[in-house]
């Protein structure tokens, strides 16, 4: 009876361990990211090694082996992917282009997607990125790190003086954050409220006169053609009834800075010295 | 002038000339199979290599039909248009009907419906903008090719402006996917689709080809074709519907790839003669094998340099085929 039992039990636990193993080997070794913010994740999960493509606008951590270029911001290269081997390609419901997302998937690719568009579904996205690269435990910790450091912020910054502040995403035509976007949960957290959070679509384009009217007392200027050292015209410049623009609040960033990922804390940390002081 | 067309064209050197440049379309087809950023051998991928059988079959080949279908569609529909309208200038663009196809498709795009109902949508905008264009430029009942184009252009500019105004009330994503219509995109797309794509392309095409005679008729003058019994206005609305069904197809399937449909039927004149029972096969054989090529220019061409990018096919299209172009209408006036 007890042989019967402890085969019975060596049964369970062979069996036990051979369906957990394919599990633990279908970790992904090969992956290909389809968003900066994604490749940013990745990294932070200190799973960067394992990336084998990127696209053009990623970037590596200094040191780190620069992954193939392997897709521009919105058009996946499929055969370029395809030749890769990813074991999974990761790319996000905002940039990668359905029909190069459906022929990756004819290709037998295994593809998956995230949305990126608030601040909580990003960092859901990096929780589920982190599950479906096998190591869970690291995604639970970082997005525990990015809400303890953006409470800290809130801390900090939560009691100052509401502000009225708008983020410019683009020039010609001027393009804001508006509500429901990860920007306008972003600066929440340093006090700031979104100018354009009564717009009715996320990233509205505007003219001169509603920034004028929306009056704000910080313009973030994050649009993409900032040359440092160049002074570069603004359709805000010398438009003196803008409170920011009158006081010398416009503060100009990298928008790479910025991404819906991990890097945001750092970001609102050097926005908050450029707006508050140290 | 119709005489002398007939005694150029014999049977024996339409086969010769199709057959050539069918011979050709083939090969330009095998040439791409091999072309891309990756390396991939037919071989590997006949036997049973999972990477090389994805790289050429799901990724190359589907996008090199594609390419060919598109230049197809756009070529002899172009060749035939300017039979129709008697007029060097007109083309699928000038036209107004690839503009028409891609509010359609646009719409469509903006009211989140997938390509199969795109298609339609493209096909409708192509058929709506046509006959609207046709109804305006033949008020009074005499068409004259000047005002058509006119009207076509005068379209062009309102459908351009409609498509603009979608493009800036929906989210960014099919922003995104509008501005690639507008530019002209050969993506990899299922088989399926590109059956369907067939379909109206290879249907279209047998159409004009069956046509292709009575253009020659037309050639001469609406009178002149009614008095040898061409039925004019039936000539015009088969010819009319079936180049916008290729055309709206294609312009659903890859958005609007322009100067294919202006310039291969008019190199193909110069190469092969104005008669069209020859134009008309001939143009979009070449057409199919120029946008096969310059597809496969466009996405290998700096795929290996700093850049690493695909280039939108319209730039080499246009870079190609203009030059092309000229040295071929210079040698044509010198010969004159």
């Amino acid at each position: 009876m007890s042989t019967i039992m402890k085969s019975f039990r060596l049964a369970t636990i062979t069996l036990l361990i051979a369906f957990s193993l394919p599990v633990w080997a279908e970790a992904p070794r090969r992956i290909v990211s389809l968003k900066p913010s994604i490749t940013d994740t990745v990294y932070a999960l200190g799973l960067g090694e394992r990336l084998v493509g990127v696209t053009k606008y990623c970037d590596a951590p200094d040191g780190a082996k620069k992954p193939e270029i392997a897709a521009d911001y919105t058009r996946p290269y499929t055969e370029r992917i395809i030749g890769l081997r990813p074991d999974i390609v990761i790319g996000s419901e905002e940039n990668s282009s359905r029909r190069s997302i459906d022929a990756l998937r004819r290709a037998g690719l295994s593809v998956e997607i995230f949305p990126f568009t608030t601040l909580g579904e990003t960092l859901d996205s990096i929780e589920k990125i982190s599950a479906v690269l096998g190591a869970p435990e690291r995604g639970k910790k970082l997005r525990g790190e990015i809400e303890g450091r953006l409470d800290a912020l809130k801390k900090r910054y939560g009691d100052k003086k509401p502000a009225n502040a708008v983020v410019v995403w683009g020039l010609k035509p001027t393009i804001l954050a508006g509500p429901g976007t990860f920007m306008d949960d972003a600066i929440a957290y340093i006090g700031l409220t979104n100018a354009a959070r009564g717009t009715s679509v996320r990233y509205p384009k505007i003219g001169l006169e509603q920034l004028i009217a929306f009056d704000p007392d910080i313009i973030v200027d994050l649009s993409m053609d900032i040359k440092p050292g160049s002074a570069q015209e603004r359709p805000w410049s010398n438009v003196d009834s803008i409170k920011a623009v009158r006081e010398g609040r416009v503060i100009a960033m990298d928008p790479g800075m910025f991404r819906a990922g991990p890097r945001m804390p750092n970001a609102l940390e050097k926005l908050a010295a450029r707006i508050y002081g140290n | 002038m119709e005489i002398e067309m007939r005694s150029h064209l014999t049977s024996r050197r339409w086969i010769w000339i199709n057959a050539g440049l069918l011979a050709f379309l083939i090969a330009s087809i095998a040439f791409a199979l091999f072309l891309g950023s990756e390396e991939a051998s037919l071989r590997a991928a006949l036997s049973g290599d999972e990477r090389a059988y994805a790289i050429i079959f799901v990724s190359r080949l589907p996008r090199i039909l594609l390419a060919a279908l598109v230049g197809m569609a756009l070529a002899s529909a172009g060749g035939a248009f300017q039979a129709l309208l008697r007029n060097q200038l007109a083309d699928p663009f000038i036209l107004g009907v690839s503009g028409g196809a891609a509010l359609g498709a646009v719409a469509a795009v903006g009211a989140g419906l997938g390509f199969t109902l795109q298609s339609i949508a493209a096909f409708g905008g192509a058929i709506v903008s046509m006959l609207a264009i046709f109804n305006i430029g033949n008020a009074r009942r005499r068409l004259s090719p000047t005002t058509l184009l006119l009207t076509g252009v005068i379209f062009n500019a309102f459908c351009f402006a409609l498509i603009l105004f979608v493009n800036s009330i929906v989210t960014m994503e099919e922003a995104y996917q509008i501005l690639f219509l507008l530019m002209g995109n050969i993506e990899p797309m299922g088989m399926g689709t590109i059956a369907v794509l067939a379909l109206c392309v290879l249907g279209g095409f047998a159409m004009l080809c069956a046509c292709s005679w009575r253009m020659n008729l037309l050639a001469m003058g609406d009178a002149d074709a009614a008095s040898m019994g061409v039925n004019v206005a039936r000539l015009r609305a088969v010819v009319f519907i079936a180049a916008s069904l290729m055309v709206g197809a294609a312009v659903a399937a890859s958005g609007l790839i322009g100067f294919v449909g202006l310039a291969v039927p008019h190199i193909m004149r110069l190469l092969t003669g104005a008669d069209h029972r020859l134009l008309v096969p001939a143009s979009g054989l070449a057409g199919a094998a120029f946008l096969v090529l310059a597809d496969a220019a466009a996405r290998t061409l700096l795929m290996h340099t700093g850049y690493a990018t695909e280039l939108p096919v319209g730039v080499i299209t246009a870079m190609v085929g203009a030059p092309l172009f000229m040295i071929l209408l210079r040698r044509q006036q010198k010969t004159i």
